[in-house]
């Protein structure tokens, strides 16, 4: 009688892996289908044919961004100087910062896939040291920090040949991806970086980064499609969108905003932002539920993947009835202000099993990261619309820091930061 | 698929075949440990008894439990304005839940008590073999009945062992009144079978004494009398019985005299070491973090301390804390405004009334002549702060270290602190005896005041609370101990408590909950000055982001001072809090009353 369960186990898991095994290969993502099954229409965003320029430089921050940097310095603008101040004082954003590039850049190790231990952290903190210098020689036109910011940039696409490591693997190729294509694209009118080393930056971030990115968003690393949570998609986009705009290709940037758009996953931005309180002028995220560290995230990523396309000509923020707006109010008014959201459950699909998240998370509540100020002023000064709750985010990190300044682990490294400098308009 | 269909349906006849023995249910299983064969022995019943002390809610989580749901985080006295946990609470921001870890949990102990109780009843042996064990078993039960009392107020009183279709199972709930019966003729039990603290030999120290039975019923009677005399039935649930009688005096002489017992003749003392330099008037912080001899510079490990009247006893390798709990209490059992004002100044005056206050102009000023206890729990080991040592960029400004390691993250690293965790102390007797005298005569003695909270403030090196002290002052005596109290058992889960049964709760927990000074022109402090360009308006130093505590363009808020109104971090509006009579009871979970409807919901939820 004893075996009579070990039996039905091994029955189950035979059962189990034969289905596993009938699983067809990854399909290609059609990009002309929405592949969700999300009810409603929205006017989705065209994209341009393949060849069309992108807008050089792109990114993040772009040359009318630092001519307003530039002016509020001169008129001793109290707001860019603390903003300014910020980047000044963070140890990354100096010229005598020693880049630490590796070969195989790990994140998930020490497990079946990579034996070799973690080293992600060495890409985190220089990433973020090539875009704070980047940032420094805009705005002070010093050349030092030109040098030093691509000599990481250089360091790393001489070094660093593959990514490794278990499924957190395609966390480090979306996130630092994009921030590496971002580091580039703000230094790409550099006068001295040799267009042979600009060449070979750009082939690096399309060898070793693209590729992971791609397969992650049309495979999903074989798992069921509502497996992983929208910050690994979101990730992913916010990179190969990034990359699109570094290397000049057009197709890569419309993969990313048609995943954002029809994509089958999670970072999809309807299903990133998975419901819209429409009374409220509210909108709840898909890690709503889970914890507001993630939450908080996906609003990073979100207003990091609308400031880039605004920059290209394509209005995400505006998408469906300014639904991101909708988001960071939520998730300002329940992290930030410490009010009560409405709540609608969700049930998270994680492939065999259904979670249903009843309720919000309490977990992490309060989590702060330096992503409102981008936000607000998009939705309030470029639109003249009323964000009270994420104004309230903008407050509470004034001045907004970056990579560094929010402690040494990932996650003070996830958004670029420097909001209260980079985005503050008059 | 066919793999598993074929053993199943043999397996499936082959059940079938075994439910076909005559009395198959009634075998003993032969293979463990089962209530069926045990209970023969004495030491059998001293086994079952042990798991009950772990079930009293302490470091390591015990069947979900955590002690960071009682620790008074969000109360008035707290600057942690997370909305988790008791945060929440404090805000009376709760709904009704599905299920409450915090109803299962203990009845699933009183279930189990029981049935040692039950077991006692037919133990073949001499009944005084186990007299200790049924007295603790019945100690336990009415520790159990209390924590559900406070929570929900009256619940069902099951004593009995229920089978699934027990009547007990549908029954409806007892009056709080019979539930405060049931605990206090249990501990009547208890007082008379426990061991006194001296006959418990060193080999069997931590078990349950008649001193700690003692002191427990005196808390049980003074809460219960102070509710009934502030809250009264205000909070009974509809339906409910009343009390049989007015107890409110008799409660309050015996919890007199059960204090008075254990103070004389328990033989514990206040752990002070403040005469030893390297402790530096801190004793009130180490107190709570000894563990081993690197809890403290003086290196006086568990073994002196004679304080604690029960604990929890912790023990880095057989059974460390198993929670973060330095880094938790540093966090989030945070001080507010209005409890570092609320430390008296030396002379034992408030810092409204004392000439020793020194004020808030730079941040050490309002440490410098104040009672020990603020610079134990605000400080720990640490320093007075000085000029810029206190950055205002979000953060609160003070800390809390009561019940951080000494040394964290070295002595002891995050999960490893394993100090006891004290569920009765001494301290707390002496609060019992001053505050249950105050509520039964209005007066208090001098020589009753000495006997008692007068060697807490002794320790603390504040003057004496005395009654020519009250009355030169124009303080309030019962305010004065109920001040000491709050003082001294800061963060040890009483304050929601001692609220509720003052019947002060909505008031006290709806006021703005404010942070640091930051006073302006009028009043300079590190944080503001009068601006240089424009004297008299008020200019923020560097030390100060206003910004990052603005909540709806907001920062600050007037509380008054022996300085007039000065400027305070708001922290958290009064606006925003919501604390109602509803809240002084949790609402019964949900499928408690889907399983039994009988059971009637607490007030307005």
């Amino acid at each position: 009688m004893k075996r009579l369960p070990v039996i039905s186990v091994l029955a189950l898991l035979l059962s189990v892996s034969m289905v596993d095994c009938s699983k067809k290969g990854g399909e290609e993502y059609d990009e002309l289908y929405d592949t969700t099954n999300i009810v409603g229409s929205v006017k989705y965003i065209d994209t341009l044919p393949p060849g069309t320029p992108l807008v050089h430089p792109g990114g993040l921050n772009v040359t009318e961004d630092f001519a307003r940097i530039d002016a509020a310095i001169k008129a001793k603008n109290e707001t860019i100087l603390a903003g300014l101040a910020k980047l000044e004082a963070n140890s990354h954003a100096d010229s005598n910062y020693n880049p630490n590039p590796v070969a195989k850049l790990i994140r998930g190790g020490k497990s079946r896939e990579e034996p070799e231990p973690d080293n992600y952290s060495r890409a985190f903190n220089d990433v973020a040291a090539a875009y704070q210098l980047a940032l420094r020689w805009k705005i002070s036109g010093r050349d030092g920090y030109a040098r030093k910011s691509i000599q990481i940039l250089n360091a790393w696409a001489a070094t660093c040949k593959q990514l490794s490591g278990d499924p957190n693997v395609f966390l480090a190729a979306g996130f630092y991806g994009y921030q590496f294509a971002l580091a580039g694209e703000l230094m790409r009118d550099y006068q001295n970086w040799d267009p042979k080393d600009f060449k070979a930056y750009q082939d690096w971030m399309l060898t070793v980064f693209y590729p992971r990115n791609h397969d992650f968003l049309v495979n999903h690393n074989g798992s069921c499609i509502d497996h992983y949570w929208a910050n690994w998609d979101l990730g992913n986009i916010a990179s190969v969108m990034a990359i699109g705009i570094l290397t000049d290709r057009r197709e890569l940037y419309n993969e990313a905003v048609n995943y954002l758009q029809r994509g089958a996953g999670n970072g999809n931005i309807r299903k990133a932002i998975y419901y819209v309180h429409k009374e409220q002028g509210l909108a709840q995220l898909q890690e709503s539920g889970r914890d507001q560290g993630h939450a908080t995230l996906v609003i990073a990523m979100l207003a990091t993947i609308c400031e880039i396309a605004w920059h290209q000509g394509d209005d995400f923020y505006g998408f469906n009835d300014n639904m991101f707006l909708k988001a960071s109010e939520y998730n300002a008014k329940y992290n930030i202000a410490m009010e009560d959201v409405p709540w609608k459950p969700y049930d998270y699909k994680d492939c065999d099993t259904t979670i249903v998240h009843s309720q919000i998370s309490e977990a992490e509540r309060g989590e702060v990261r330096p992503i409102y100020t981008m936000i607000y002023n998009h939705y309030v000064k470029r639109k003249g619309l009323t964000a009270p709750y994420t104004l309230i985010g903008v407050n509470r990190t004034y001045p907004e820091g970056g990579g560094g300044d929010y402690g040494p682990n990932s996650g003070g490294f996830d958004q670029l930061g420097f909001g209260t400098l980079l985005y503050t308009r008059p | 698929m066919k793999n598993f269909i074929v053993p199943a349906v043999i397996g499936g006849m082959i059940l079938g075949a075994a439910a076909c023995t005559k009395n198959f249910l009634d075998l003993k299983p032969l293979d463990r440990l089962n209530e069926a064969s045990y209970f023969t022995t004495p030491d059998q019943f001293k086994f079952a008894t042990n798991d009950f002390y772990e079930k009293m809610i302490s470091w390591e989580p015990i069947d979900g439990s955590s002690i960071y749901d009682f620790m008074d985080f969000g109360s008035d006295i707290s600057g942690y304005v997370g909305q988790d946990g008791q945060g929440k609470y404090g805000r009376g921001a709760i709904n009704v839940p599905l299920d409450d870890k915090y109803w299962n949990n203990p009845y699933a102990y009183i279930r189990s008590i029981n049935i040692v109780l039950k077991k006692a009843e037919s133990y073949p042996g001499k009944k005084d073999e186990i007299k200790q064990y049924v007295a603790a078993a019945k100690f336990f039960r009415a520790w159990q009945y209390f924590f559900l009392l406070k929570r929900f107020g009256g619940v069902p009183v099951i004593t009995t062992v229920p089978d699934v279709g027990g009547a007990e199972l549908m029954a409806p709930r007892n009056s709080r009144y019979e539930v405060v019966d049931q605990i206090l003729a249990d501990l009547t039990d208890a007082i008379a079978g426990l061991p006194t603290e001296q006959a418990i030999p060193a080999s069997e120290k931590g078990h349950v004494s008649k001193w700690a039975a003692e002191a427990f019923k005196a808390r049980v009677l003074l809460y219960e009398a102070t509710w009934r005399k502030y809250t009264g039935t205000s909070t009974d649930f509809e339906g409910s019985a009343g009390p049989a009688t007015d107890q409110v005096n008799s409660f309050l002489t015996e919890a007199v005299s059960l204090a008075k017992d254990v103070m004389l003749n328990g033989g514990y003392k206040l752990w002070n070491y403040n005469a030893n330099n390297s402790m530096a008037n801190r004793s009130n912080y180490y107190l709570f973090n000894i563990d081993g001899t690197g809890g403290n510079p003086a290196g006086l490990d568990k073994t002196t301390n004679t304080e604690f009247i029960l604990k929890s006893m912790y023990d880095l390798n057989l059974r460390p804390g198993s929670i973060n709990l330095s880094h938790t209490v540093q966090t989030r059992m945070l001080p507010n405004r209005k409890m570092m004002d609320m430390y008296l100044c030396t002379d034992g005056l408030p810092v409204s009334k004392s000439a020793r206050f020194m004020g808030y102009h730079n941040v050490a000023d309002e440490y410098a002549n104040r009672d020990y206890r603020m610079l134990s729990y605000a400080l720990g080991s640490g320093s007075v702060p000085g000029e810029g040592d206190i950055k205002l960029d979000g953060r609160l400004g003070y800390t809390n270290y009561k019940f951080s390691a000494y040394r964290y993250p070295t002595y002891r690293a995050m999960n490893q602190e394993s100090q006891d965790y004290p569920q009765i102390r001494l301290a707390e007797v002496y609060l019992i005896y001053a505050e249950a005298l105050m509520e039964k005569n209005g007066a208090i003695s001098d020589a009753e005041l000495n006997s008692s909270i007068n060697l807490l403030r002794a320790r603390a090196g504040i003057a004496p609370l005395t009654n020519a002290l009250v009355n030169d002052n124009g303080l309030n005596m019962l305010d004065e101990i109920r001040r000491e109290r709050t003082v001294e058992l800061y963060g040890e889960c009483f304050r929601y408590d001692d609220l509720k049964r003052w019947g002060i709760a909505e008031r006290q927990l709806n006021q703005d909950v404010c942070g640091m000074i930051v006073g302006g022109a009028s009043y300079e402090t590190d944080f503001k000055v009068s601006s240089k360009v424009n004297p008299g308006v008020d200019s923020t130093t560097s030390l100060y982001i206003q910004k990052n505590y603005e909540n709806g363009g907001v920062a600050e808020t007037s509380v008054p001072t022996k300085f007039g109104d000065l400027k305070a971090i708001l922290l958290d509006a009064g606006s925003n809090r919501n604390f109602k009579r509803m809240h002084y009871l949790y609402p019964i979970p949900l499928r408690q009353i889907q399983l039994n409807p009988n059971l009637v919901q607490n007030n307005e939820y």
